[in-house]
């Protein structure tokens, strides 16, 4: 009788070992895609950093400003990508000559407007949320912003980031409250391109207007 | 009458009068849209102007003197009370979107927050409901989302939101409100509700005015985009945010 009373425990332990054994054993797509957020996440939190120091090293001259400016989106942005993109479907049309051109304008435009607004990002934070795997090439991670003056509400915002096996990852886009930057400079270009007849040189042109007058401001 | 002033329809038809008025509201060619979903893009582009140099005589200036010389809690204050106004309206539209959750929580904090007429949020850890407005409840009902509208005043809109709008405006509790200071108080509400907007928005707006090169069209994308996210339970299969994004990998 106690030998049965054993063999029962004992069976008891197993089946106990066995399911516990079976609940931690992690699907191993499971854990690449984990893994990956979990690499994102630290990517978009070392971005964050590099930003809060860039603002609160360079306020010396507006140069400065641009060229830490610079030295962040070589370091975590995907610049050709992001180029190539914002021009819509009118990139493929475009000659060498208009995307050389066009890529130049579009990242001095990029940079004037963020070394304007360096003063707006001081005492924002980024709290991070969730963070979501899309695909096999993409990862949205998610955060919160908050002003710690409490003067303005907080905002919901999401990093996209490429996530290519072998590449290293790069932001795309970074969307706020449901509005992709990307893809609403991508529907201005378009905009401004389709209003000019198709030519894609109304595009270059505007840029340089553009970019003219925030010389003169 | 259930105390609802005249004015008030008159305040709400003023924007739609001088839409009417300003547009030929001729369509113009397919080939000539810089977008498919606005057939009116000059009559459009026209009354963006008009709602621009409004906000560069009116709006921004108010608003920046708003941000500068109202003490914080003041404006934590009027910008709940703007939150409390949209909530009955929420209530119903959840309803009839069968979110009673949506509407229990609406109802709650509605009735809460009204024992400071909504300038104190009573309620403030506790979960918030998500607006619902009566534009959200025609799309649930299919009814399709028209032409894109920029309307004087009020800025983006569809044909459907709208319509949906004017709704929602009449279920403003401040339009229910009686005794010999409330068409002063009704008066006041929709300034209030413009600046405290375009003051939590300080920057957004600015940024898209003046570092745009085209305005309109970023702000004709922008409001598409956060409109099919507040849809997103609703027409799911237009929410896909990383829609269009395959091919940034191509």
């Amino acid at each position: 009788m106690v030998q049965l009373c054993c063999l029962f425990r004992a069976t008891i332990a197993f089946f106990a070992v066995f399911i516990l054994a079976a609940s931690i054993t992690v699907n191993p797509a499971q854990a690449r895609a984990d893994s990956r957020v979990l690499k994102a996440d630290a990517f978009i939190l070392s971005l964050i950093n590099d930003i809060r120091i860039t603002v609160e090293a360079t306020t010396e001259t507006n140069d400065e400003r641009k060229a830490a400016i610079n030295a962040v989106v070589d370091t975590y942005f995907d610049v050709d990508g992001i180029t190539r993109f914002s021009a819509g479907r009118y990139w493929r049309a475009a000659s060498d000559e208009q995307r050389v051109h066009y890529a130049k304008q579009f990242r001095n435009v990029l940079v004037n407007t963020a070394s304007r607004q360096f003063d707006q990002i001081k005492g924002l934070t980024f709290i991070p949320t969730i963070s979501k795997v899309r695909g096999d090439k993409l990862i949205l991670v998610g955060g919160i912003i908050q002003d710690g003056t409490g003067a303005l509400p907080d905002v919901e915002i999401f990093w996209r980031v490429s996530a290519i096996a072998g590449q290293p990852m790069r932001v795309i886009d970074v969307q706020i409250e449901n509005i992709s930057m990307l893809k609403t400079q991508r529907d201005e270009n378009e905009a401004i391109i389709r209003r000019g007849g198709g030519s894609f040189d109304a595009l270059l042109q505007s840029l340089d207007e553009r970019l003219a007058a925030m010389a003169k401001q | 009458m259930l105390g609802f002033d005249i004015s008030l329809h008159k305040l709400y038809a003023m924007p739609l009068i001088l839409l009417i008025s300003l547009s030929g509201c001729s369509s113009i060619p397919a080939d000539q849209q810089s977008d498919s979903r606005d057939p009116y893009e000059n009559t459009n582009r026209s009354v963006f102007a008009f709602n621009l140099l409004t906000d560069d005589y009116v709006l921004e200036p108010v608003a920046k003197t708003y941000k500068d010389t109202v003490p914080l809690p003041a404006q934590t204050a009027l910008s709940n009370h703007v939150e409390w106004v949209g909530l009955p309206s929420t209530v119903l539209n959840s309803s009839f979107q069968g979110k009673l959750e949506n509407a229990t929580l609406a109802s709650l904090r509605f009735l809460v927050n009204g024992l400071t007429f909504g300038l104190v949020d009573l309620m403030e850890n506790e979960d918030e409901p998500e607006p619902k407005d009566f534009g959200q409840t025609l799309a649930f009902t299919g009814v399709p989302e028209g032409s894109y509208l920029m309307v004087p005043l009020l800025g983006s809109h569809t044909t459907r939101s709208l319509a949906g709008r004017g709704f929602d405006f009449m279920f403003n509790p401040i339009s229910l409100v009686g005794g010999s200071s409330a068409p002063a108080v009704r008066r006041a509400e929709t300034p209030i509700a413009a600046i405290t907007f375009r003051s939590n928005s300080f920057n957004v707006i600015n940024q898209i005015k003046y570092n745009s090169i085209d305005p309109y069209a970023r702000t004709r994308s922008a409001y598409y985009q956060r409109r099919t996210g507040q849809l997103a339970d609703i027409l799911p299969e237009k929410a896909d945010i990383d829609d269009g994004f395959g091919a940034f990998f191509e």
